[in-house]
C-alpha cells in the first residue's frame, strides 16, 4: 500500500522532544510534590516528637520534684524516727510504781524507814559502741540533724535519805535491793548516828541506780 | 495454566479485533469531513463515527486562524462518537503538488532517496530546504534501467503551519497525506476482491479536477487537469445569460445527458431533459478537454504497466453530484465510468445509521474514509 508523509522529520523529532520534555516535567513536577509533600510529613513527624519530647522532659521534671520531695520525706522521716528514738530512750527504765514495789519489797521490818527520797533520770556519757535502738541509750542530734558526740544513756536514779535502827537494818535493806533484778547500783552515801529522843538511830543517805533496759511488755 | 493463557488470548485477540483506527480528515473546500473506523467483531473494517462540518467560511480562513480551526474540530468531534485523537489528515488540495519522476539509481533505499532529491532540486521554485517532499517509487514494469517515482512536494512552512494548527486542535497527527493517496487506499479496499487492474480515479473539485491513475495497490501518477466546476458553471451562466449560483443550481437540478439517455414520459421530465441537453452541449467541448487529458492518462498506463489497459475509471468530487455526469463521461471516452459507491456503504454498519451508510454516493467523504483506512487494513 502507497505511503506519503510529508510530515518534516525536524517536526517529528521536535514533537518527540517536546513529548520526552513534558514526560520529563511531569516526572519531576510529581517528584517535587512528593519530596514537598514527604517534607511536610516529615516536618510534622518532627513537630508531633518534639512536642512528645516536650511533654516527655516535662514528665520527667515532675517526676524529678516528686523524687526530691521523696527524699526529703525519706529524709524527714529518718529525723521523725530519730526524734522518736530519742523520746524512747527518755521514757526508758523502770516506771515510779515498779520502783516503789522494788524499795517495798526490799524493806523487812519497821527498823528502817525513809525521811526523804528523790527520783532522777539523767544521762550518763558512753563509751560509743553501736547499740540497738532499745537499749536505753540515746544520741542527741544536732539542729542539722547530724548526731552528735559523745553517746549518752539515760539512767535512773533514786536518791533516799532516811534512818534506820541500827547499820544491820541498813545493811539488810542494802543487800535486799541488790537482789532485786531491776536494782543496777546501790551506793550508800553517807552513815551517821544520832540520837532520837533515848534511842540511837542510823541517819543514811543512799543512791539507787535503775536498770534502764525497758522490760518487755 | 492453559486456561488463563487461553483467557489472555482471547482478549487479546477481542481488543485488537476491537481497535479504534486513526481519524481521517479531509479538508475539503467547503467543509471538513471527518471518519473513523474500527475492527468489527470478525477483525473486518467497520464504520465508527463520521461526520461533515462546514466551515462557515473560506477554507484558507479557517486553516490560517487557529482558535477558528479548534472550534470546528471540536464541534465535529462532538457530533459522533470519535476515539482518542489520533488522527491522519490530507494536506489540502492547493498546498502541495505531485510530480512523475523518471530516476535512476544504484540499489538501495538512501541512493534512491538521493536521486529523487537530486532530481527535484530542478523541479522546486528556490531552495530545495524550503520544500517537504515525499515519493513513493512505482515497481518497474518497463524500462529496466529508469525507474518510477511520484512525488509529493509542499512548502515547508505551509506545512508546519497546518501542523501546528492541528496540534493546537488538540489532534495527534500521525501522518499527512495527500488526497490521490487515500483515494488509492479506498479503491484498493474496494477492488482487493476482484483484483482491478489499472483504475482512473478522476477527483473534480470546484477549481480544478485531478486524475489518478492506480495499478493494484500502487498509484502511479496524479496530475492537475483544468476541469473544475467552477468552470463549467461559469460557462453555462455566461452563455445562458445568468449568475453562477443559479447555473449550478440548474446543473444540480437537470444535470447532464449523453446520447443514449431515456427520457421519462412526464411533461416536466421532458423539459429538465430538454434543459439537460442544452447544458451538455454548452459543457461538452469542456469534457472533451477532460477526454483527451484522461485518454493521454490511459496511454500512460499502457506505457508503465507493458500494455495493461484501465480497466476502471471511477468518478467523484462535485461534478459527480451531477446527475448523468458519468454516463457523459462513459459515452465520450468509450469506456464504462462509475461514480464512486458510497465509501461508507463498503464497511459494515458500525454504529451509523442506514441513512449514513446507504448505498446512495456519498463522494465527499471518500478522501477522509481512505485516510481513516490507513493501517487498518493492512493490519
Amino acid at each position: 500500500m502507497p505511503e506519503i508523509d510529508l510530515i518534516p522529520n525536524e517536526y517529528r523529532t521536535w514533537l518527540r522532544q517536546r513529548s520526552l520534555l513534558k514526560q520529563y516535567g511531569s516526572v519531576f513536577l510529581v517528584l517535587n510534590v512528593s519530596v514537598l509533600v514527604s517534607a511536610m510529613f516529615v516536618s510534622h513527624v518532627v513537630s508531633r516528637s518534639d512536642e512528645e519530647a516536650k511533654r516527655l522532659r516535662s514528665a520527667n521534671a515532675i517526676t524529678e520534684q516528686q523524687q526530691m520531695q521523696l527524699e526529703q520525706l525519706q529524709s524527714q522521716r529518718a529525723e521523725y524516727e530519730r526524734q522518736w528514738s530519742l523520746l524512747r530512750g527518755l521514757r526508758a527504765g523502770a516506771e515510779v510504781e515498779d520502783i516503789f514495789e522494788i524499795i517495798d519489797r526490799s524493806l523487812v521490818g519497821d527498823d528502817l524507814w525513809f525521811l526523804e527520797w528523790s527520783f532522777r533520770r539523767a544521762g550518763v556519757i558512753v563509751d560509743g559502741e553501736q547499740r540497738g535502738i532499745e537499749t536505753g541509750y540515746f544520741i542527741i542530734v544536732a539542729d542539722d540533724g547530724t548526731p552528735g558526740n559523745p553517746e549518752f544513756k539515760v539512767e535512773t536514779h533514786m536518791s533516799v535519805a532516811g534512818q534506820a535502827s541500827d547499820h544491820q537494818a541498813l545493811s539488810r535493806f542494802v543487800r535486799k535491793l541488790f537482789e532485786q533484778p531491776d536494782i543496777k547500783d546501790v551506793s550508800v552515801q553517807r552513815t551517821s548516828q544520832s540520837m532520837i529522843g533515848r534511842s540511837r538511830v542510823v541517819d543514811f543517805d543512799l543512791t539507787i541506780v535503775l536498770n534502764s533496759t525497758p522490760r518487755e511488755s | 495454566m492453559n486456561v488463563a493463557r487461553k483467557a489472555r488470548g482471547l482478549i487479546a485477540s477481542r481488543l485488537r479485533q476491537r481497535s479504534v483506527g486513526p481519524i481521517g480528515i479531509d479538508f475539503a473546500l467547503e467543509s471538513l469531513h471527518v471518519v473513523q473506523l474500527q475492527h468489527g467483531p470478525d477483525g473486518a473494517p467497520e464504520i465508527r463515527a463520521r461526520t461533515s462540518e462546514p466551515y462557515g467560511c473560506s477554507r484558507k480562513e479557517i486553516l490560517e486562524n487557529p482558535l477558528a480551526l479548534r472550534s470546528l474540530v471540536r464541534r465535529a468531534l462532538a457530533k459522533d462518537r470519535f476515539a482518542g485523537r489520533r488522527c491522519v489528515v490530507a494536506v489540502p488540495s492547493g498546498s502541495f503538488r505531485t510530480v512523475s519522476i523518471n530516476f535512476q539509481s544504484p540499489p538501495g533505499k538512501d541512493n534512491e532517496a538521493q536521486a529523487v532529491l537530486k532530481l527535484m532540486k530542478d523541479r522546486v521554485d528556490g531552495n530545495l530546504e524550503e520544500y517537504v517532499l515525499d515519493y513513493l517509487p512505482v515497481s518497474n514494469q518497463g524500462r529496466s534501467d529508469e525507474r518510477l517515482a511520484l512525488v509529493a512536494v509542499s512548502e515547508q512552512r505551509t506545512v508546519v503551519d497546518l501542523l501546528e494548527a492541528l496540534r493546537r486542535s488538540k489532534l495527534d497527527v500521525d501522518a499527512l497525506e495527500i488526497g490521490p493517496v487515500a483515494i488509492c487506499r479506498l479503491v484498493g479496499a474496494m477492488t482487493a476482491e476482484s483484483g482491478a487492474g489499472n483504475v482512473l480515479v478522476i477527483n473534480s473539485g470546484r477549481r480544478a479536477s485531478y486524475l489518478t491513475l492506480l495499478s493494484g495497490n500502487e498509484l502511479l501518477f496524479d496530475q492537475e487537469v483544468a476541469f473544475g466546476e467552477n468552470t463549467l458553471a461559469r460557462q453555462v451562466a455566461e452563455t445562458l445569460d445568468m449568475s453562477d449560483e443559479m447555473s449550478r443550481d440548474l446543473i444540480i437540478r437537470t444535470g447532464v445527458r449523453a446520447r443514449g439517455d431515456s427520457v421519462s414520459d412526464s411533461v416536466a421530465a421532458s423539459r429538465d431533459a430538454g434543459l439537460a441537453d442544452t447544458v451538455t452541449e454548452i459543457l461538452k467541448p469542456q469534457f472533451l478537454q477532460l477526454v483527451d487529458e484522461i485518454k493521454r492518462v490511459c496511454l500512460y498506463a499502457a506505457a508503465e504497466t507493458r500494455g495493461g489497459t484501465v480497466s476502471h475509471v471511477y468518478l467523484l468530487g462535485s461534478v459527480a453530484r451531477w446527475p448523468g455526469s458519468d454516463r457523459l463521461l462513459s459515452s465520450l471516452i468509450d469506456m464504462d465510468v462509475h461514480k464512486i459507491p458510497n465509501p461508507l456503504a463498503l464497511f459494515p454498519k458500525g454504529s451509523l445509521t442506514d441513512t449514513v451508510t446507504g448505498s446512495a454516493s456519498a463522494p465527499e467523504v471518500a478522501v477522509a474514509t481512505g485516510l481513516a483506512l490507513k493501517g487498518m487494513i493492512d493490519a
